[in-house]
């Protein structure tokens, strides 16, 4: 039986509902009835259905040429990582042999008896099982009352970022929120939160467990992260672990570059890319040489020039310029700012242009500003608070900006992207008041080509909820074919072979910009934001080194 | 050694199982399309389907060696492809189409006899979206490419959001019939 016109055109609104929105369950079951009892409606159903999953795929990557070459470099990535993996099992095995079996039993039950005098004497005068070495914008629910941590501690960290070294060579890098208690020197306990384990040679037997189950290191390096609903994940970035699913007898072997996830006794393994873990996997470098950056007060007040102090790039005699893409030169619109002046912004035509190239390739650095994004800020007008670089390949440009897209991530947090990958914040800086911004980036431990990036809003590390690191490569461009130093416009602001989002300016204010060509930690970017000063040479020696 | 796009999937699979990666190159340039289309019109979320038919490729990859020669390479990568999709959901519970599961499973019904077509209608479909110009095509764009909602597109555009979401609709309904067109023009003898 044919429909009549009048169901047709309901089915057509609810079909059109369904596929923007949730329909009421009464509605729902009115569009299923609809298709069962009408063959033709339920292949339109289909049909549109399909179609509307289909169109981002053709929208955002015609040709599938993106996934060609993501999947291109993840294959590359696998293939590599196969001998190491043998390499890692062989040894495994050859320090194993069967015949050492006996010998060792032998020489266990001699020690045994010392060990159990020792382990009663240890029962009542516990050695401390591991220190806290470093903490990066550590808030604790209960601070530790010493940096020795002995077993059966608690941590429990509400944000930041913590260095736990065990007495066994391993080193625990925790990220909050998230709980962590001591089991020993050779094991903890992650009731939630992520950690990433570093085990040395001396270490190799170390366990984290988890509400899922335990991982056990063979000799590598891996990251944890235990959900609230029991679930866990695992992710290996070097060599190889064991994971025993809670309930289970039998352990699974994981390598480099694999992950997997574990709950309710269920076990998913898949390939990780190393570019989409959500770890921290290092605090900022140890800095060496001498300190080098610029500075932008905005304290001029008037007039279209702004000087820059600082060291980074020798341009003392060459002001940054404000001008108007539309008008020409013509005066900024000056405020009152944190510390003195500072530049509003309009999100139609303003910005700042610097002489100054920027930092390239991968190397370190840190960029530090006091941003006020408007209430009523729109989607739009979120690009290009300050960028160089460019867009003509992918990891070659460097934006920061407030996010506008929601595909992205939520909009009106701090992103930064690098033409192909990006990372966002997770405060909503959409409150017409102003915010410390800081942004952090250094290079991975685990992979040459990957780039760890912190964020630091009002001087507190912002609590990730994505990953912390970008996909591709970052390697900015700063050759004279790419743009310098901009404030307020965005990369994508003015070319030909591509569309620019939005405005392609910013609309907000800006004060005391800073770029440092090295990773600062918490405590030199909380001095940047008191006392609006630069850290000292020998206080950043101390405090990396600490 | 460079293959040709022309050399045959069991040569292919062949020397991919030797360890020539140019060769899996080649499956991959072959079959990426249906692949992708058979996870995306299984999740409703376009950027893990996308993620889930990289993983059938790498899971292929890895054991490309347990590949019975004869058999057909594309029905065993929509085998993994679909034991991947399984696993996903059974870790992340699906809104379902309008948020219902019962919608999902109505759709879930019809995919089978659509998956034989999937490659001609992705290719059908990119065609068909490239007749599209002016406001329509700045729309397809702002929710597709762009993934913006129609409440902040209406409140960007001062459009009605029924207005926009039927706008829309009409568009998906324009596509389907044009897609329809070409991959029954392509089945014509």
């Amino acid at each position: 039986m044919n429909p009549s016109q009048a169901q047709e055109d309901k089915f057509r609104k609810l079909h059109a509902q369904s596929l923007v929105a949730e329909l009421s369950a009464d509605d729902a079951v009115l569009l299923a009835e609809l298709c069962r009892n009408h063959p033709r409606l339920m292949k339109e159903f289909a049909e549109v259905s399909e179609l509307d999953r289909l169109l981002p795929l053709v929208t955002r990557d015609p040709g599938g040429e993106r996934f060609d070459k993501e999947l291109s470099q993840r294959l590359q990535s696998d293939s590599k990582g196969r001998p190491f993996v043998s390499g890692v099992i062989r040894r495994l095995k050859k320090d194993q042999p069967h015949q050492k079996a006996m010998r060792h039993w032998l020489i266990g039950a001699v020690l045994g008896a010392a060990v159990i005098g020792l382990s009663l004497f240890s029962l009542f005068f516990p050695r401390p099982a591991a220190a806290l070495v470093r903490v990066e914008g550590a808030v604790w629910a209960y601070p530790p009352p010493s940096t020795k941590l002995k077993a059966n501690q608690r941590l429990t960290l509400q944000q930041g970022v913590a260095e736990i070294r065990f007495n066994k060579d391993t080193e625990i890098l925790l990220e909050g929120p998230a709980e962590l208690l001591i089991l020993g020197n050779a094991g903890a306990r992650l009731n939630y939160g992520r950690a990433v384990a570093k085990v040395g040679e001396q270490g190799h037997g170390f366990y984290l467990d988890g509400p899922a189950g335990r991982v056990v290191d063979r000799g590598t390096a891996f990251g944890v992260e235990s959900h609230v609903d029991g679930r866990m994940d695992v992710q290996v970035f070097e060599g190889e672990v064991e994971v025993t699913s809670r309930g289970e007898s039998r352990a699974q072997s994981l390598y480099a570059d694999e992950r997997m996830q574990l709950h309710r006794g269920q076990v998913t393994k898949g390939a990780g890319r190393s570019g989409l873990h959500p770890f921290i996997t290092a605090l900022p470098p140890k800095f060496e040489g001498p300190l080098k950056f610029l500075h932008w007060r905005f304290d001029e007040g008037k007039g279209t020039d702004v000087q820059s102090e600082g060291t980074l790039a020798g341009l003392d005699a060459q002001p940054a310029r404000f001008r108007h893409f539309n008008k020409g030169a013509a005066a900024p619109v000056w405020i009152p700012g944190v510390f003195g002046s500072a530049i509003a912004f309009d999100g139609k035509d303003g910005a700042i242009e610097t002489p100054f190239r920027g930092v390239s390739g991968n190397s370190p650095r840190t960029i530090a500003f006091w941003l006020k994004v408007p209430r009523d800020f729109i989607p739009e007008e979120g690009y290009g608070v300050l960028s160089w670089g460019s867009l003509l390949e992918k990891g070659a440009a460097w934006q920061i900006a407030v996010n506008p897209l929601e595909t992205d991530a939520n909009i009106g947090r701090l992103r930064v992207g690098i033409g192909g990958s990006q990372v966002v914040g997770t405060t909503d800086l959409r409150d017409g008041k102003w915010h410390h911004c800081a942004v952090v980036l250094y290079p991975e431990s685990y992979a040459r080509d990957v780039t760890q990036t912190l964020m630091f809003i009002d001087g507190q590390l912002e609590t990730s909820t994505g990953r912390s690191v970008m996909t591709v490569p970052v390697h900015t461009d700063t050759s004279p074919e790419a743009r310098a130093v901009w404030m307020g416009r965005s990369l994508g602001h003015g070319r030909t072979d591509r569309d620019s989002y939005g405005s392609g300016f910013f609309r907000g204010e800006l004060d005391e910009v800073y770029i440092f060509d090295a990773a600062l930690g918490t405590e030199d970017i909380l001095k940047l934001m008191k006392e609006n000063a630069p850290p000292a040479e020998q206080h950043l020696q101390a405090a990396v080194g600490r | 050694m460079k293959w040709s796009p022309d050399t045959e999937d069991d040569t292919l699979i062949a020397a991919a199982g030797a360890g020539s990666l140019d060769a899996f190159a080649v499956l991959v340039q072959r079959y990426q399309a249906a692949i992708r289309a058979f996870t995306a019109v299984r999740l409703d979320n376009a950027a893990d389907a996308e993620d889930l038919a990289q993983e059938a490729f790498i899971v292929a990859w890895r054991k490309i060696k347990t590949f019975e020669p004869g058999s057909y390479f594309g029905a065993w990568l929509r085998a993994i492809a679909l034991n991947l999709v399984l696993n996903y959901r059974r870790k992340f519970r699906a809104h379902g189409i309008g948020g219902h599961a019962e919608l999902e499973a109505l759709l879930e019904d019809q995919h089978e006899a659509l998956d034989a077509t999937a490659t001609s209608r992705l290719i059908a479909l990119e065609e068909c979206l490239s007749k599209v110009d002016g406001p329509s095509q700045k729309l397809l764009r702002q929710r597709y490419a762009e993934g913006r909602t129609i409440g902040q597109i209406a409140a960007e555009t001062g459009r009605g959001y029924s207005a926009l979401t039927m706008q829309l609709h009409r568009l998906r309904l324009a596509l389907a019939s044009c897609v329809e067109q070409h991959v029954s023009a392509s089945q014509t003898p």
